[in-house]
């Protein structure tokens, strides 16, 4: 039964255009085992659409991970309502297609998108001002008016002197 | 007889502390600013807090410790070696209050970071970064790049003979004008020309990307501050691989070239003579270095297309060999590259760019003099026993290769040499790869900021803590803090 599993396992591991769900680290940290095959990732879309010759690049984010997901379909862009910043939590996006460690086209990692969805629409993210940092600043502002102004006074009567 | 500071020295220098923290002070307005024009809230009180914290010790220091003595060498060693492990810790207040760092230590090793225009990171989701933090990490950056002690002085007080220690103390040996502050204000008005050019030049190829017209100026800024002042920060993740933009890549290496080159070159050009370029010594040396290197580096990448190699090697050698650390490769792509080519970025690292230039390291007219010596030496063996050799080097002026030259330039080399290696060996101890420790330890010394991915917020605090020590000694370049831990070992043999 085991030797079945990895028979099959291999099998779909190792036949090209075969497409699994990875994690952006997966692809980062082993570059070398998914190189030309395709892939699928969950991840946050980042910053805006950037423009290129023949398509769009679209920045990804995932657990700490970054990955660049170029797309031949300009107006994809235009599905993606929310990109991530530090005032909005960006779509996440269902990207899948063919991963390159080092693109001969674009010398760079990417994958080449085949398919994008959005799964989860993003959201503006509500800023909250700690009241503790409100508070601190207060303290602050009073005790730091206090020492300028002595050092004023200070500064002052030592030139009379 | 070794000069012993007394209580009257200490008072001098937590007063001239005081008048610089005034000066940091100031600059923070500067993100506060933004944060109001960006209305992030958040970040306004994380730098109202930092500028007022920093503004209140400045007062108290200005209030408690009055001037009792003429400012001298001593007092501008031991401020300018304490007085960056103070701007850092203050500078680092903000970022923590941004909750993108994991501890305290992380926010500090980031400022010093940014202070010591390095460009490790250990901050997490930079995506998702406010636009003040982003203009702070940066501002450190290009204040840090034009000499933090001599920046504040220029601007806040009149011409000071002393000024001379400052200068020499942040590890600049070279004089452009013969005031000191007359020389650090002609590095700021050239900086300033540049960051004119450089954020018209950014923000056309960032706008023409995609992004909007003020992301594309502040982004600009942010590039410029790390090109120029051969820092390596970006605001994105993704460094300069962010934005696939092969003009933006090409605009990057000629500023970060720009930032690397000799200040002193850049006033004999502007105002002397334009084939000083072609002769000058320290040029020449890096000619050599970077196209031998490069040479390393072809063939440790062969295999990859041309393409590929120019813009996957050339780009990290160039922002290597200026301690700029740009990088345009995704993370653990530099961990791809062989150990052949590895080397010849770490080498490339080890050299750095001109003296009195934005960069650190070793320096190009350090390694120029060490080779020439070299071949000095060889050929006064092949000479007959009486004769007198020296050889010349053309920087400025021709002049004659002295042996005091020649010596601080072995004691200078070999105690980047000493850094490197100790770094490299606490990276073993804590269990990483030979090769790669010596990669992330001569980038931590050489100020250069280009990862194997040691640097990040998992990895030991104590080699946190060595990469801190690292990116503010090789800064200042050991002198002031050597002079300072001198000077506080004199006073415990009293």
């Amino acid at each position: 039964m085991k030797r079945l599993i990895l028979i099959i396992f291999l099998f779909l591991f190792f036949t090209p255009g075969a497409s699994f769900s990875q994690t952006v680290k997966d692809l980062l940290v082993d570059p070398y085992i998914f190189d030309g095959k395709i892939v699928e990732i969950e991840a946050e879309a980042i910053g805006e659409p950037l423009k290129d010759k023949d398509g769009i690049w679209i920045n990804v984010f995932s657990d700490d991970y970054n990955i660049s997901v170029f797309s031949k379909n300009k107006d994809l862009s235009q599905k993606i309502k929310f990109w991530g910043d530090y005032k909005t939590t960006g779509d996440i996006l269902r990207i899948k297609g063919r991963f390159y460690k080092n693109s001969a086209q674009k010398q760079t990692r990417m994958i080449d998108a085949q398919e994008i969805q959005v799964i989860k629409q993003g959201n503006s993210r509500k800023e909250k001002v700690s009241p503790v940092k409100m508070r601190t600043t207060n303290i602050l502002l009073v005790i730091c008016a206090a020492l300028g102004i002595i050092y004023f006074i200070k500064s002052r009567y030592g030139k009379r002197t | 007889m070794i000069i012993s500071p007394d209580r009257k020295d200490f008072s001098t220098i937590l007063n001239i502390l005081g008048r610089l923290l005034l000066g940091l002070s100031a600059f923070m307005i500067i993100p506060l600013i933004v944060a109001v024009i960006k209305s992030e809230m958040s970040p306004f009180f994380d730098f109202a807090i930092g500028f007022l914290i920093t503004a209140s010790l400045a007062f108290l220091l200005l209030t408690l410790f009055p001037l009792k003595k003429e400012v001298s060498w001593i007092h501008a060693f031991f401020t300018v070696s304490f007085g960056w492990l103070i701007f850092s810790l203050l500078g680092a207040i903000p970022l923590y209050l941004s909750s993108h760092f994991l501890s305290f230590v992380d926010a500090w090793f980031e400022a010093m970071s940014g202070f010591a225009t390095t460009g490790l990171i250990l901050i997490n989701d930079l995506d998702h970064l406010s636009f003040a933090h982003n203009m702070w990490r940066h501002l450190t950056m290009f204040i840090g790049g034009q000499g933090i002690i001599l920046a504040s002085l220029s601007i806040l007080t009149r011409a000071q003979p002393v000024a001379v220690g400052f200068y020499f103390g942040e590890a600049r040996q070279e004089k452009i004008l013969p005031n000191v502050v007359a020389t650090a204000r002609f590095i700021w008005k050239v900086s300033f020309i540049y960051l004119i050019l450089g954020v018209i030049t950014f923000s056309t190829i960032l706008f023409a990307k995609g992004l909007t017209l003020d992301k594309s100026i502040f982004h600009a800024i942010w590039l410029f501050c790390a090109a120029f002042d051969t820092g390596g920060f970006a605001p994105q993740a993704q460094n300069i691989g962010y934005y696939h933009s092969f003009y933006l890549e090409i605009a990057t290496i000629v500023f970060m070239f720009l930032g690397a080159l000799n200040f002193n070159l850049h006033f004999w050009v502007w105002t002397k003579s334009k084939k000083e370029i072609f002769k000058n010594f320290e040029i020449r040396t890096f000619l050599f270095t970077f196209f031998s290197l490069l040479l390393i580096l072809y063939f440790g990448l062969r295999g990859l297309g041309q393409l590929s190699i120019f813009r996957g090697g050339f780009y990290q050698l160039i922002s290597a060999h200026v301690g700029c650390g740009f990088t345009n490769l995704a993370t653990f792509e530099l961990n791809d590259f062989s150990s052949l080519a590895l080397l010849a970025v770490i080498f490339a690292m080890m050299i750095g760019g001109g003296i009195c230039s934005t960069t650190g390291a070793i320096k190009l007219m350090r390694v120029g003099i060490i080779f020439k010596a070299f071949f000095m030496e060889i050929k006064r063996w092949m000479m007959p026993f009486k004769v007198v050799y020296k050889e010349r080097i053309h920087h400025l002026h021709d002049t004659i290769l002295s042996d005091d030259k020649i010596k601080e330039a072995f004691i200078f080399f070999a105690l980047f040499i000493l850094t490197y290696v100790l770094g490299a060996v606490a990276g073993m101890i804590m269990g990483y790869p030979p090769l790669l420790s010596l990669f992330e330890s001569v980038s931590a010394t050489a100020n250069v900021g280009l990862s194997v991915g040691i640097t990040h917020p998992g990895m030991p605090l104590a080699l946190k803590l060595v990469y801190i020590f690292q990116m503010w000694a090789g800064r200042l370049e050991f002198l002031s803090i050597f002079v300072s831990l001198g000077f506080i070992l004199s006073l415990l043999r009293k």
